[in-house]
Order: C-alpha cells, then structure tokens, then sequence
C-alpha cells in the first residue's frame, strides 16, 4: 500500500474510522500465540503455548526470569554434598488465587499428587522422577529427598512442568483441574475459550511487586502472516514466531519493534551413526567441513541465529565452547576419500515441512553436492516424521533428519542425556543418532551425581568435546525466537526456553 | 412428499455407514501417534503410554472400532484427545462459526450472482456482459488466500476499518465472508447467465413472445423461474462446501470455523474428531442434495416426488 494512496484516502474517511476503529482498551494487553492451548496444569501441560500461559499465573519454588534461576516461592535453598537432598526456606504470607495458604504442607500435598504414579501430571512426574519423597521440616521449611544424586535438580524444578497449584484446587476439580489453573502467580485465570483464547487478569494480592497491566489476552493465531497484519493493525501487541521473511517490514514500521532473542534451540542433521556411510566418523566429520554453516544461517535466517559452537546451547548451564569445524571442502573430499568414498554417495535426508527446514535442506543439499555427496530431502508432514524418527534401532529407517534439539531445563543434564546416552535411544527419547559412547555416559552420570557447579561444569565439557570429535550431528546452527512488539508496551518478551514471559507487561 | 423425504433418508443410512467405517481406518492408518503428538516429542515413554492408555489407544484395532461404533450408536462420537471434551461439543462449537459464514456468504454470493447474471443475459453481448463475465472469471480464479490478504491489507493493516481477525460477530463477518462469497458469486453469475440464454431458445418462450406478452412478463414468469433449477444446484453444492469449512479464508482471517478445526484435529491426529468432522460434512452433503431436490418441486411444477 503507497503512502500517496494513505494520504489521499485516510483523511476523508477519518471520521469513519474512528468510529469503527479497532480501539483496544488500554489496560489489556493482546499476545498472538501461533499454537493453541492444551492444558492449563502445570504438571500435565505438553506444550510452550501452555507454558507461556502456566508462567503468568503459577509460580515455582525457584523459576528463571530473563534465563537466570531466581528464587520465587522459595527465599533460598541449600543441597547437601551428596546433591541427594535439598532444603528450601519457604516465602511466608503467600496464598493462591482461591485464598488456600502456601506453606510447606502444601507442597507436600503437590508434588505427592504430581508423584503418584496413577495421577494426571505424567509430565511433571517424568522431569522430576529423581523425588523421593517430600518433608516437612516447619511450616516455612521443605526438604526434598533424590532416591539418587543430581546436581542438576535444581533446574528441573525451575521449568514449567514443576510449578505448584493449589492442593485445594486438586482436592475441587479433579480430572477438570486443566482447565480451572489456581496458582499463586502475579495473575490469575478469567476465563478460556478453548482454540482460541485465554483471558488472564491481575492478582490484587500477589505477595510481589503487582503487575502493572490488569488484563493479558493470550489469542491464538495460526498463520503467521495473519499474525502479523494483527500486529500491524494494532489488533495485538505482541506476536510471537515472526517468520525471517517478514522481519524487515515489521522492522521499518516506526510503531512496531523486531526482538531478535538467543534461545535453547539447535537446528542440527543428525547422522545415525549405525547406518553406514554415517558408522565411520571420518564421514561425518567430512559433512561438518562441507557446511559453510555462516553462509546457511545469513541465507535461512537473514542473520538471526548462530552457529553452533557445542552439542548443547550457549545458554544452557555446563555449555563449553568447542572448536569449529570449519568451511573446508577440500577437507571434507579428503576425508571422504580416506574413508572411502572418494566418489561420494547418496543419502537422503528426513525433514519437517516449513520454510525453515526446505530452505536449510535445500542450501545443504548444495554444499554437499560440492564435495560428491548428494543428497534427497525427504519432507515429511510433522506427525509422520515424528512416527519414523522414533522408531527403535532395527526398524528405524532413518539416514539422516534436518531437525531440532532444545535443552528446556537450561542444563546440560539434560541437553545431553536426551540426545547422546543410551538410555534416549528412540522409542524411549531423542538420541535418534544411536550414539553411543561409554565415556559419555559415565561423565554425564558423573555430572548428575554431584552438587558442585565446577565438577559439574569440567564433567560436561569433557563430554561435550567428546561427543564433538565424534560428530554424531552435523552441528548446524542456534535460530533466535524473533517476536514482533508493539512500541505502546514493554516487559512482554521470549525468554531463553522460547516461551512468552508476560509477567512484566506495561504501556510505556 | 414426506414419504419421499423419509426414503431418502433411509436411502443415505448405508452411506453414511461406509463413511464410519472408511473414515475410522482410514484416520488410523495416517502415520503419526496421537499420544507422541500429544505429549511432545521429549516426553519419556511412560508419558508417551500413558496418554495412549488414556486415549483407549493400547487396545487392538476392532476393539477400538467396537467401542467406537457402540459410542456412535449412542450418538457419542467419543472424547476429543486435545480438548479432552466430548468431540461433539468441540465440533457443535465450530460448527456454529461456520454455519453463520457460510449462509452469509452463499446468501451474498446468491442474490449478487443471480442478479448480475441475469443483467448479462438481457444484455448479452453488450459491454455490461463482458463487464460481469469477465468479473465473474476473475472471481472464481482469484485464490482465495491473495483476496483475503488483500482485503486483510486494505480494511484491516491500512484503512482500519475492520479486524484482521475474523469472528461470529457484524464487523468480523465481513472480510471472511466477501472472500468467501467472491468466488461463490462468480460461478453463479456465470450459470444463471447461461441457464437464462439456454433457456431463451426454447419453444415456449418463443411462444410466449408470439403471444404477444410484455418481454418483462415473459422473463419474469417464464424465463427466470426454468432458469433457475440448474442455478439452484449450483447454489446447493456450493453451500454444502461452504459448510464443511474453507481451510483457506479460515486460516488467513484466524476464524475457527469446521475448516479450521479439521486442519488443527489432522495435524494433532485428534481420531474422535476428524471422525465426527468427516461424519458431519457426508450427513450435510446429504442433507443439503435432499433439501435442493425438494426446492426443485417448488420451483418446477412438473416436478412431483410422489
């Protein structure tokens, strides 16, 4: 649309449009999420748009704010060497949002209902498996015991699925208890229109700073560029998952900003290293040097990502920064050749359907075909994919897939059991390149098994350069989340685990 | 009349049986696991087996069926894996988005398009009929994904008259719903144009002339109304698509409507929900094939179901 035809036509019809303008009341804020919805209890919820949601209105007893681990209904918390149990002093004179007091009791009460193996929160009960039991020291005072040590505990309570509801609310709702969230977060739950929308408004007696917005509006809006003309319209204030290609014209827009945010996620080609060519490591390090991964991430993501220097996020506790294999065809021919396959050899490579992932594949697919390798993409729709990828080791039929890893908890932990142990071989998790390294698994155990940071650290960036020289990925590069916000509001944005933070939410 | 009605619903009921049955193996044997997709792709396996067990997914295939078809009998489609809520109260709930488009839309699109055909067959072969034919072309191949972008641009991002969003609501009707009709509008102008000059050619219109009744008499009582069956066809076959959803506008004017909702159910393999939604549409089709065979009698006196 020209300016000149702006000029022209808006004046005249002004007065129209101020009647029937789309005026969104000052006081609610508008946030376009590209998927819907499922659940709304903390210990069940699957999704990040759950998660986006579950953060404004529950609070666990340490959360992260801006990445970092923050106390939130606990004041502090001590482990004991062994990193089997850990000790928490609770915030006192909180109560959530049906008025039931938070106190240690009510911890107790939540997480034995999270830990009872017929109960609904399978997801919480799966991420926190290493609980025991709860106790009771004092009405302020909680210890929770390991059946076996992890340093990394912590973290685990800190994510999403760990966040506490009212005992009193699971007593009232029961299976219903997804769709009636009482927690003790800065907000708390009006109303849901299931696919659609949730409406969250400020708690008048949250024990912290009260937020300074009285409503949120959390719309779902599929489409990305239909998310973008409600952006541009003023219909939203905040959208997330801005597609690359639409960064510069929400960036010239004088009302609208671009936030560019590192995030845990990895874009990475994952060799199965039991299926030769991929069995012989000079193969897959010879596909590492055949990647210009800077040149992959200017033309995928005009810039907004990174490339991989770890098999594990930057931002992720533990990371150690590895060297990079770099841009070296003639490199990667010689290594092929060694390995011998001087004259190449097919492979045809498992992705998700999308933008992101044909241009990727389409710009590896060149850089291969430089040192002899050629290469098929495979797109498949994301439920088809997801069947093949985690089939078990004899019927998996998979070469190669251009996919995604993420370390949600922020802690190499789990970054690195999920995709490099034994344990995460598919059916049972996503080590989809059957790595498997004896040294790995005694350095990750390692690492869970002790409370110190520092050993913790040296265990995992041992590994990391392990599993690094053995190249089980062609590491590919860290995409930012890129959100688009309007300059009427600040405080809402993507926190590093990718999901909304709307906690801080103002007009400016 | 009613006996007529009565048979062929009766007549539909193996139909609508063959559905069932295809539909429920047919959804089944799509790649892709309802619990994985559910749960997400880092959930452990008993998070994974859990959710299958929930969704009665760990049993075999006829018991599955046997279940299904037990519930359907009911008039029970089952519970939605998703909403976890029966999948007719999710489904009633878009089908009421829908149903309020898709009559204003096939509404619009009727009265505009009889009209406008009826203006070019008068004056057939006049600048005002290549006006409307070529308009009409030009309705029926635009995509609808650019015309609703185009709209989106010009009322919503530019003008600001009306919300990008789409919704059950006058000011959230009106984009989806011209989109829709646009193309509607387009075919149908094109057959009552047709119908009408096909229709002119025949002996008792010609007759009817020769009589010496006034050309509007003759238009209005004869011509139209024997015009119009085809049309009316049309109309009805179009409004049946309408109804089953419009993937498209649905998706570009974020409304969540039958068309909507059938995408979001594939892509999460929500089974009880495809299965109600595919159900849902051949019962439509049925109905809406019934009411236009009915219509037919009104409008054409030679036609009697006895």
């Amino acid at each position: 649309m020209t300016s000149r035809f702006r000029r022209r036509l808006v004046p005249a019809l002004a007065a129209l449009a101020l009647l029937t303008g789309v005026a969104v009341a000052q006081d609610t804020v508008r946030i376009a999420q590209s998927l819907a919805q499922n659940i709304l209890s903390p210990a069940e919820a699957t999704g990040l748009p759950d998660a986006a949601v579950i953060r404004t209105m529950f609070e666990g007893l340490v959360g992260f704010t801006d990445g970092v681990l923050v106390p939130e209904l606990a004041t502090e918390w001590t482990a004991n060497d062994e990193a089997t149990a850990f000790t928490f002093s609770l915030r006192e004179g909180v109560t959530f949002h049906d008025g039931t007091a938070f106190d240690a009791q009510a911890v107790k009460d939540y997480y034995d209902w999270v830990m009872d193996p017929d109960g609904r929160g399978a997801r919480g009960r799966s991420l926190l498996s290493a609980m025991e039991r709860v106790e009771v020291l004092a009405p302020d005072q909680v210890r929770i015991h390991l059946s076996q040590p992890n340093g990394a505990f912590i973290f685990l309570l800190a994510t999403s699925n760990a966040r506490i509801v009212s005992p009193t609310a699971i007593a009232t709702y029961g299976d219903e208890l997804s769709k009636h969230p009482v927690g003790t977060g800065p907000f708390r739950f009006v109303s849901w229109d299931e696919g659609q929308q949730i409406v969250v408004e400020r708690n008048p007696d949250y024990w912290g700073e009260l937020a300074q917005v009285e409503r949120i509006e959390f719309v779902v809006v599929n489409n990305s560029a239909t998310r973008v003309a409600m952006l541009q319209s003023g219909e939203v204030h905040f959208i997330e998952s801005l597609p690359p290609q639409l960064v510069p014209a929400i960036a010239a827009d004088p009302n609208l900003e671009v936030l560019s945010t590192p995030a845990g996620f990895l874009r990475i080609l994952q060799l199965n290293t039991t299926k030769a060519p991929f069995d012989d490591v000079r193969v897959r390090r010879a596909l590492n040097h055949a990647v210009d991964k800077q040149q992959l991430v200017n033309v995928v993501f005009g810039g907004n990502a990174t490339v991989m220097t770890a098999p594990i996020p930057e931002t992720a506790f533990g990371y150690a920064q590895q060297p990079a294999y770099a841009y070296d065809p003639e490199r990667a021919r010689a290594l092929l050749a060694e390995a011998g396959y001087a004259d190449g050899f097919d492979m045809t490579v498992l992705t998700f359907t999308g933008d992101e992932y044909r241009t990727a594949g389409q710009v590896l697919q060149q850089m291969f075909a430089e040192v002899g390798v050629r290469m098929t993409l495979d797109a498949q729709e994301r439920g088809s994919l997801v069947e093949q990828i985690f089939k078990p080791i004899d019927e998996n039929p998979t070469e190669a897939a251009l996919v995604g890893a993420s370390a949600s908890t922020g802690d190499a932990d789990l970054a690195l059991t999920v995709s490099f142990t034994r344990a995460s071989f598919p059916p049972a998790s996503n080590n989809w390149s059957f790595y498997s390294d004896d040294r790995v698994e005694e350095l990750v155990l390692a690492g869970r098994r002790t409370g110190d940071p520092a050993e913790r650290q040296a265990a995992y960036a041992e590994a990391q350069a392990i599993i690094w020289q053995d190249a089980p990925w062609v590491f590919l590069y860290a995409p930012n989340t890129i959100a688009g916000r309007s300059l009427e509001i600040t405080g809402v944005e993507n926190a590093p685990d990718n999901t909304i933070d709307a906690r801080r939410a103002a007009f400016r | 009349m009613t006996t007529y009605v009565l048979k062929r619903l009766v007549q539909a009921i193996p139909t609508l049986l063959g559905v069932v049955v295809l539909v429920f193996f047919f959804v089944r044997a799509l790649p892709g696991d309802p619990a994985r997709l559910y749960v997400g792709t880092d959930a452990d396996l008993a998070t994974v087996e859990a959710a299958r067990e929930q969704f009665g997914l760990d049993r075999s295939l006829p018991e599955q069926f046997v279940f299904y078809a037990r519930g359907l009998a009911q008039g029970n489609l089952g519970q939605s894996f998703r909403a976890r809520r029966p999948a007719a109260e999710v489904i009633a709930r878009h089908f009421r988005a829908t149903l309020v488009l898709a009559s204003i839309a096939i509404s619009a699109a009727t009265v505009l398009g009889v009209l406008l055909g009826v203006a070019a067959a008068l004056r057939r072969g006049s600048l005002v009929d290549l006006a409307i034919t070529s308009t009409s072309i030009l309705g029926i191949s635009t995509p609808s994904f650019f015309l609703g972008i185009l709209f989106i641009y010009l009322f919503a991002v530019e003008l600001r008259w009306l919300p990008v969003a789409g919704s059950v609501s006058p000011r959230g009707l009106v984009m989806p719903a011209a989109t829709l009709a646009a193309a509607g509008l387009g075919t149908i102008a094109r057959f009552a144009r047709s119908s009408l000059l096909e229709t002119f050619g025949n002996d008792y219109i010609r007759t009817a002339h020769a009589k010496g009744l006034a050309p509007r008499r003759v238009i209005g009582k004869h011509a139209i109304r024997n015009a119009l069956i085809p049309v009316l066809t049309i109309i009805g076959l179009q409004f049946g698509f309408l109804l089953s959803g419009t993937v498209i506008v649905e998706t570009v004017f974020n409304f969540h409507g039958l068309g909507w909702l059938l995408i979001q159910s594939i892509e999460a393999r929500d089974y009880p929900v495809i299965q109600g939604l595919l159900l849902v549409f051949s019962v439509q089709f049925v109905l809406i094939n019934l009411i236009v065979d009915v219509l037919y009698a009104f409008i054409d006196p030679r036609i009697s179901y006895a």
